[in-house]
């Protein structure tokens, strides 16, 4: 059974259609980089994904569930931690005593453990931390309820770059190795360290969704100090002028494919640009690479 | 590899749990602990300037027993209505809103906490607090009362008014008409909680408004058909003025049980599909 089987999904705001016939599935945990221009609806997918938006038409199944039947055991299962969040004026203890309780997995061991790691304070109610650290306080809950899938919107908003290494850290902590973890962002770079497959949604469509490993078998991104550093111009997908230097995202060569992985990890912001501003391109190159696990979808 | 989500708890029923429903209300009760006893402060401050001002006025002599049931149904009908429009209060706001549609729980066990606290123990926080306050105000009344009045003062006529308690006192109001009152305070209770979880933004005021609509609308239907209010309210009346016919009972069940229920079952429906934009 999929964790997540998403199935000509159709949705909107009014009379503006957001997703026309959406497909997705999630087989493996893992987590997921969602990734999308502006307005693209990464945040409604979560949101139909947690049964807080009704589907205009097609199917939405989650723990093999319908989401919007907003079932207990479903809620118990699933846990999303929204871009503008909200905390009850509770303590740390009181959440973990009055909250916690719900999820079947939920440790209060573990929440005690990323909340040192965040180093938020624990005597303190919520209403006298900072914005940054109530979000740590919501990551850290959110991680140790134990739900089989976490949803999270923009986690890295509102963190200072040592709260960001934190969040990476505690990401990678073996015990949500089971869990499949749905992050929305813009914020590529911090996450791209930690991410095990990519979703980039444009025009209402999955129009990419793939293993970074795999992707780094087919792409590579680097800087050249000059032209003559630049990969040849028939696997030059994308560039940008970064000061004296270019920035590129290249299908790996001929002499590359014999170590395909040479290239070493895929720069997510350049790939987000590159296919965010020359998504065609891009998606034009990545389609014979479907047979090596990649799943790219034409809107 | 496939992930099957293995519960680690006893499986429990998807409508109705004992356990689930207990840690919901130990969770609403904690997270809403000052709010409601913020709000149990406000109305006795209220009432006790109410109060101060009618003595003061009147001379001591305003805390009749009839006075005192005006000013608790009064009190009951006001900030029971205004605590049952503020109960989903969170919905009203993206962020808090998301966070009561996701605790696991079933609508049902939401929507049943929601009746236990607005329909039940609202009430009796409530006449708690005006017992709390009117039986010393009713002593003081009583010693002053006696002072200036020794020869007409009667003190039956300034006897403490305990809901649904049968009373000698000539002026109280008789139980069954105060079981009609708590009949009218459920359904208006679950009207305020149903336009709480329809209207998105300021949501007491519209709900306010609708209701005052209706209200005003109803009775004028009423007035043009000639309805009668003693058979409306025959179920309450002690006067024996309308025979208790099969239709009278007809019409009081439908009114006096059938509307309540069908404002309740709403609250229910809005809030099953409440959704979040």
């Amino acid at each position: 059974m999929p964790m997540i089987a998403i199935d000509d999904l159709h949705f909107g705001y009014g009379r503006n259609a957001l997703y026309q016939g959406f497909c997705a599935e999630v087989r493996q945990p893992g987590i997921y980089g969602l990734f999308g221009r502006n307005g693209s609806g990464k945040s409604t997918l979560l949101k139909l994904l947690c049964g807080l938006l009704t589907p205009w038409g097609g199917q939405v199944r989650v723990m093999g569930q319908v989401p919007r039947q907003r079932a207990a055991d479903f809620l118990a299962s699933v846990y999303i931690v929204p871009e503008e969040f909200h905390l009850p004026n509770l303590t740390t203890g009181q959440l973990a005593d009055t909250q916690g309780v719900f999820y079947p997995r939920f440790s209060t061991a573990l929440f005690g453990e990323y909340l040192a790691e965040l180093e938020v304070p624990t005597a303190s109610r919520f209403e006298a931390m900072s914005l940054g650290q109530r979000k740590k306080a919501a990551i850290a809950f959110a991680l140790a309820t134990g739900t089989p899938l976490l949803l999270m919107d923009e986690p890295t908003n509102g963190l200072d770059i040592v709260g960001r290494g934190q969040f990476r850290r505690l990401m990678q902590r073996p015990e949500h190795a089971e869990r499949a973890v749905l992050i929305s962002t813009h914020q590529a770079h911090d996450l791209e360290s930690i991410l095990s497959h990519i979703w980039f949604i444009d025009q209402g469509q999955l129009a990419l969704s793939a293993r970074m490993a795999d992707l780094a078998g087919v792409l590579r991104t680097g800087v050249a100090s000059g032209a003559q550093d630049l990969p040849a111009a028939q696997d030059l997908l994308y560039q940008e002028r970064i000061g004296q230097q270019t920035a590129y995202v290249a299908r790996h060569s001929r002499s590359d494919a014999e170590a395909p992985l040479a290239g070493g990890a895929v720069q997510l912001e350049l790939l987000y640009k590159a296919l965010s501003l020359n998504r065609d391109g891009m998606l034009a190159a990545l389609v014979p690479a479907q047979q090596t696990g990649l799943s790219v979808e034409q809107a | 590899m496939n992930i099957e989500f293995i519960p680690v708890r006893a499986p429990e029923s998807p409508t109705f749990s004992w356990a689930r429903w207990w840690r919901l209300a130990r969770a609403q009760w904690a997270e809403q602990r000052p709010q409601y006893l913020a709000h149990l402060l406000v109305c006795g401050m209220l009432y006790i300037a109410l109060l101060l001002f009618l003595l003061g006025v009147s001379g001591f002599s305003a805390f009749q027993t009839a006075v005192q049931v005006s000013l608790y149904f009064g009190g009951l009908f006001l900030t029971g209505f205004v605590f049952a429009g503020r109960y989903f209060g969170a919905m009203a706001q993206r962020e808090s809103a998301l966070l009561a549609l996701m605790r696991p729980a079933s609508v049902f066990e939401k929507w049943l906490l929601c009746a236990v606290v607005v329909a039940m123990a609202y009430p009796l926080a409530y006449s708690l607090l005006f017992l709390a306050i009117s039986w010393p105000v009713q002593q003081m009344v009583i010693a002053v009362r006696s002072a200036l009045e020794p020869q007409t003062f009667k003190p039956e006529d300034y006897a403490l008014f305990v809901p649904l308690a049968k009373m000698a006192a000539r002026q109280a109001m008789p139980v069954p008409q105060q079981a009609g009152f708590l009949v009218a305070f459920w359904a208006l209770q679950a009207f305020a909680v149903a336009g709480s979880l329809y209207y998105a933004r300021a949501s007491l005021l519209k709900t306010l408004a609708l209701g005052f609509a209706l209200f005003v609308l109803t009775a004028l239907v009423c007035s043009v058909a000639g309805v009668r209010g003693e058979v409306l309210f025959a179920w309450w009346s002690s006067s024996g003025a309308v025979p208790r016919d099969a239709g009278v009972h007809a019409i009081n069940a439908l009114l006096w049980i059938g509307l309540p229920a069908l404002l309740w079952l709403q609250a229910y429906v809005h809030l099953k599909e409440k959704e979040l934009r």
